[in-house]
């Protein structure tokens, strides 16, 4: 297996796609475990299709091997009531050329997010990859100041999407899923290369639901060109319209209003450079942005996440790129 | 009052409430306390706006319960939740914990694919309509401020599923993105 990402569009040869983990409902309150469960069944089957589909383009997909997160998590510091599922393995992975990190996440249930990967990452790292691990934070309730930012800087923490590679460079949020020290401790990795940091009152989180490039040049996105920093100046933009008319019902794949920060359409998966994946629910809610994506003879092939607004996760997020052709 | 750790966040409820030929009762609870409970005439489609404020917890999970109860079954009849804003923070009506009373030997003589779409209504696919009799349920977390989110261990559950947990906090000034915020 090979581990080589420059960019977010060039042809997919490899990738992570997470799943599901039934025994979290173990670790889930009553009332809500039928729901869940339903839930949880109707993704299992989209998952195995959308690898079906990964694979019809001669992707190689690999998922993770499924742990008992019912566990509670007991450090020193913290204890949990169980381990998160891996069904968004792009939130703890960041890969820039053949390393590949396992970030450390402000979630304390993520602590051991790796061990789900981990036959990935010991193949990879046979088959002549890097591989580094963030120190895992302490999640020390004692250290924590109430006037304290969002995620506290004791110790360096940042979502693998806090990040977005493209070839040079690496943009960079280190608001709302990271703080100063995981941002600190990336630069330090990647010395050679340019880190720019987006302003964090625009981009916050997860760089992936903010925005795309689908090609040098061509970039989509939710906001103003005007809130891009000079890299992109004279780059092409497609608009994401990130307001639903209102909170209305549609059918059974819409049914939320993409709160907090999370714009999913933003979230399709690039094949390579003339083909991206869709959740099914663009058909239904922006007709613009699948009409751009036309005007720039993009070929649409729309995937079933059916419950991705549940979620909160986009294609994206689902799955983590392993080798992009360089 | 405000202290450090308790807060007084305020409720606004848009719901409409039908039933053909007899009367039904809506309850509402927040963390378990009734806030109101009412019984409405058949016949008529009611309309109802409830504000009220509450003390909510600093980094607590909060649950606002609609229990829809009555003495005859019909098929024209809904409790239908429109808007739910705290803090004037949008509680998506969408995203809601569904528990119907359903006959059960009506239940046993439906069609797979039958019991497919309903279970799609009952689970997500209701926009917040509940025409079963039973208990429907929102949540959302309060906090002073964002500080609060980190750690908390009321929405370790959400944070399991990798979902984002629907914070509301003490300033409505704090949000930032346009479909976060009720207008109404």
């Amino acid at each position: 297996m090979k581990i080589r990402i420059k960019n977010n569009y060039e042809q997919l040869h490899s990738c992570m796609l997470g799943d599901v983990d039934f025994s979290v409902l173990g670790s889930i309150s009553k009332n809500k475990r039928e729901k869940l469960k339903y839930i949880l069944e109707q993704t299992q089957e989209d998952l195995n299709n959308y690898k079906t589909q990964l694979e019809s383009y001669g992707v190689d997909v690999y998922r993770p091997k499924i742990l008992d997160c019912s566990k509670p998590v007991v450090t020193p510091y913290y204890e949990t009531i169980g381990h998160r599922i891996p069904l968004t393995p792009s939130d703890s992975f960041f890969i820039n050329n053949n390393t590949i990190i396992e970030t450390a996440s402000w979630t304390p249930e993520n602590v051991f997010i790796g061990m789900y990967w981990r036959d990935v990452t010991r193949q990879a790292f046979s088959n002549g990859a890097n591989w580094l691990n963030m120190p895992p934070p302490l999640h020390a309730k004692n250290e924590i100041d109430p006037m304290d930012d969002e995620i506290p800087n004791f110790d360096p923490i940042i979502d693998g999407p806090c990040m977005y590679l493209h070839d040079d460079i690496i943009l960079l949020s280190e608001q709302g899923a990271a703080n100063q020290l995981g941002t600190e401790w990336m630069r330090r990795q990647f010395k050679d290369q340019t880190l720019i940091e987006l302003n964090p009152k625009i981009f916050k989180g997860h760089l992936d639901s903010h925005l795309n490039i689908l090609r040098p040049g061509l970039i989509v996105t939710w906001h103003s060109p005007d809130d891009f920093p000079e890299y992109f100046k004279n780059w092409e933009f497609i608009k994401v319209e990130p307001l639903h008319p209102k909170s209305e019902f549609i059918d059974s794949k819409i049914q939320d209003d993409d709160y907090s920060n999370t714009v999913l359409l933003c979230n399709s998966l690039s094949v390579n450079q003339d083909t991206i994946l869709v959740e099914t629910t663009a058909k239904y809610n922006n007709n613009t942005f699948l009409k751009e994506l036309e005007k720039h003879k993009m070929n649409i092939e729309f995937v079933k996440f059916e419950w991705e607004h549940f979620f909160g996760n986009g294609l994206t997020c689902i799955t983590l790129p392993l080798h992009r052709e360089d | 009052m405000h202290t450090n750790f308790n807060l007084n966040f305020h409720h606004k409820i848009n719901f409409e409430v039908f039933h053909d030929r007899a009367p039904v009762t809506v309850d509402i609870n927040l963390n378990g306390s009734l806030i109101q409970s009412k019984t409405y005439t058949p016949g008529l489609v009611h309309k109802e706006k409830l504000i009220f404020d509450r003390e909510v917890l600093d980094g607590a999970k909060n649950t606002i319960q609609f229990i829809f109860t009555g003495e005859q079954e019909s098929s024209k009849k809904y409790l239908k939740i429109k808007n739910i804003s705290v803090q004037q923070y949008k509680v998506n009506v969408m995203k809601n914990y569904y528990t119907p009373i359903i006959n059960k030997e009506w239940w046993n003589t439906l069609t797979d694919s039958k019991k497919k779409y309903y279970k799609d209504v009952i689970y997500i696919n209701n926009n917040g309509i509940f025409g079963w009799y039973g208990i429907s349920e929102y949540e959302y977390y309060s906090g002073i401020d964002k500080a609060s989110r980190y750690l908390c261990d009321a929405a370790a559950e959400d944070r399991l599923l990798t979902m984002t947990p629907r914070f509301v906090y003490n300033d409505p000034a704090t949000i930032t993105l346009p479909w976060d915020k009720d207008e109404n």
